[in-house]
């Protein structure tokens, strides 16, 4: 092994263009699942709050989702996603279009991180929309608001507030997940750091600075959502902590 | 069908090194953890902060980063280093930040007049830690620490990039090979992962249970 440092290595024209390819597909793939995980996981858990007798079924079957989903690691989705549900015909033809602007293994690997997010999201929101007072939406609804105005007018606002904090570990968290698609070779910069470190043996180098840039990204998507949170408070007052004993609670990684 | 039960000695076989990796990864990193958190909560700056700055960092870093740097620095600098280690290492620094985070809520989740209590009746800080303030603390923490092995069983998974023939890989590579079930395969890797943490959830809920008594 070289054991001086080539700075070139990250710096130089290859070097900069393969981290920065790289940067902007991993920027990709967590906006993408971002976007979709928040959707999907908000639907989850309104359809798990729901009261009226004939969905029962469907909270049974969301549950069970939830429950499932999260208990299996992101790499079984993703193998999954790509090696099973991608691998049919009709399925390839059914997203045919899109693979004009991404290939197969990049859909999958949004497909892969949104189901595994999802579920966690869901629950995010689920406690979230659970820690408002019926009283609020039975006020809201006696003075003649419809159940969908109630609940974009009074609910949700009062939700986001409660939940954007345990949001913001949940979209870090799709950031760092994103780095597993190197697995089904998606050009992302953990493979990026893996071909510069394979071509110069520069260890240190080709994954410290993957390293670096992972965490100014995620750091910087926490300092957003707090800018966020702030936003918010400034906007409708201060927010409302859910009351309760304070748990002792797992990080997810 | 066929695959599955032709490949299953060989598929199962990778258990011990998910469960070894987990056990590992669980019992040094809450020693680690431990370690950390009290110099995060230590009024001493010069202890604080770095120890701030390690969590925060680490936290925001992939682990098969770590996985990476550590197997390919360690070998690179010329010693010999399997797989399986290497990502014991990695897992056990990852995760000491993650439980660190742990053993700080359930420290802080005791309520102060524990320690002054505890002080003024003569105690030192070490003592009453380790007598009144970290028993209470422990027995809170439970129901997270197993989430949290929970979680490091999941992750293990991702130990397969640098080769260590642990559950996972194993499927992978039998999917591979026989190319022509993948759902069965995949679900069937699926459904070993569902049972193991969905057991160890329900524990978890149990305890927690019993933790609110």
């Amino acid at each position: 092994m070289n054991s001086g440092l080539d700075w070139q290595v990250i710096f130089g024209p290859e070097g900069r263009h393969l981290l920065a390819t790289g940067l902007w597909v991993t920027i990709q793939l967590s906006f993408y699942s971002i976007v979709f995980s928040t959707v999907v996981g908000l639907l989850i858990a309104m359809g798990r709050v729901s009261q009226s007798a004939v969905l029962t079924p469907l909270r049974a079957v969301l549950a069970a989702i939830t429950e499932i989903f999260r208990n299996i690691p992101l790499l079984v989705h993703l193998a999954f996603w790509n090696f099973g549900i991608f691998g049919f015909a009709w399925v390839q033809a059914a997203v045919h279009p899109a693979t004009s602007l991404y290939s197969l293994q990049f859909l999958a690997s949004i497909c892969a991180l949104v189901t595994y997010r999802c579920s966690y999201v869901a629950e995010v929101f689920r406690s979230g929309l659970q820690s408002i007072p019926k009283g609020q939406m039975e006020a809201a609804r006696a003075t003649g608001l419809s159940y969908g105005k109630t609940m974009r007018r009074v609910v949700l606002p009062q939700v986001a507030r409660i939940v954007i904090p345990p949001l913001g570990n949940q979209y870090v968290g799709v950031t760092k997940n994103t780095s597993v698609v190197l697995v089904i070779g998606v050009k992302d910069l953990v493979f990026q750091a893996y071909q510069i470190e394979s071509v110069t043996f520069q260890v240190f180098l080709a994954f410290g600075s993957v390293m670096v840039i992972f965490s100014a990204v995620c750091l910087l998507e926490s300092a957003a959502l707090n800018w966020c949170a702030r936003w918010m408070d400034r906007k409708w007052g201060g927010a409302i902590r859910p009351a309760g004993k304070k748990q002792v609670s797992a990080v997810t990684a | 069908m066929h695959a599955i039960i032709e490949n299953l000695p060989y598929m199962l076989g990778g258990l011990p090194y998910t469960f070894g990796l987990a056990v590992i990864g669980i019992f040094f990193s809450f020693f680690a953890g431990a370690l950390l958190a009290i110099l995060r909560l230590s009024k001493i700056k010069w202890l604080h902060y770095p120890a701030v700055v390690y969590i925060e960092v680490t936290r925001s870093i992939p682990l098969i980063l770590f996985i990476f740097f550590v197997y390919f620095m360690i070998a690179g600098m010329g010693y010999n280093v399997s797989a399986f280690s290497a990502a014991a290492i990695a897992t056990v620094v990852f995760y000491s930040t993650y439980i660190a985070e742990i053993v700080r809520a359930g420290i802080q989740s005791v309520d102060g007049g524990q320690m002054e209590a505890a002080r003024a009746t003569g105690l030192s800080y070490v003592r009453a830690m380790k007598k009144v303030v970290l028993p209470q603390a422990i027995r809170r923490m439970v129901p997270a620490l197993v989430s949290e092995f929970t979680i490091i069983i999941k992750e293990s998974s991702l130990a397969m990039v640098i080769g260590v023939p642990e559950f996972f890989n194993r499927v992978f590579i039998t999917n591979a090979r026989v190319l022509t079930e993948p759902l069965a395969l995949l679900g069937f890797a699926a459904l070993i992962y569902f049972i193991i943490c969905y057991v160890l959830s329900l524990l978890s809920r149990r305890l927690e249970l019993r933790v609110d008594q």
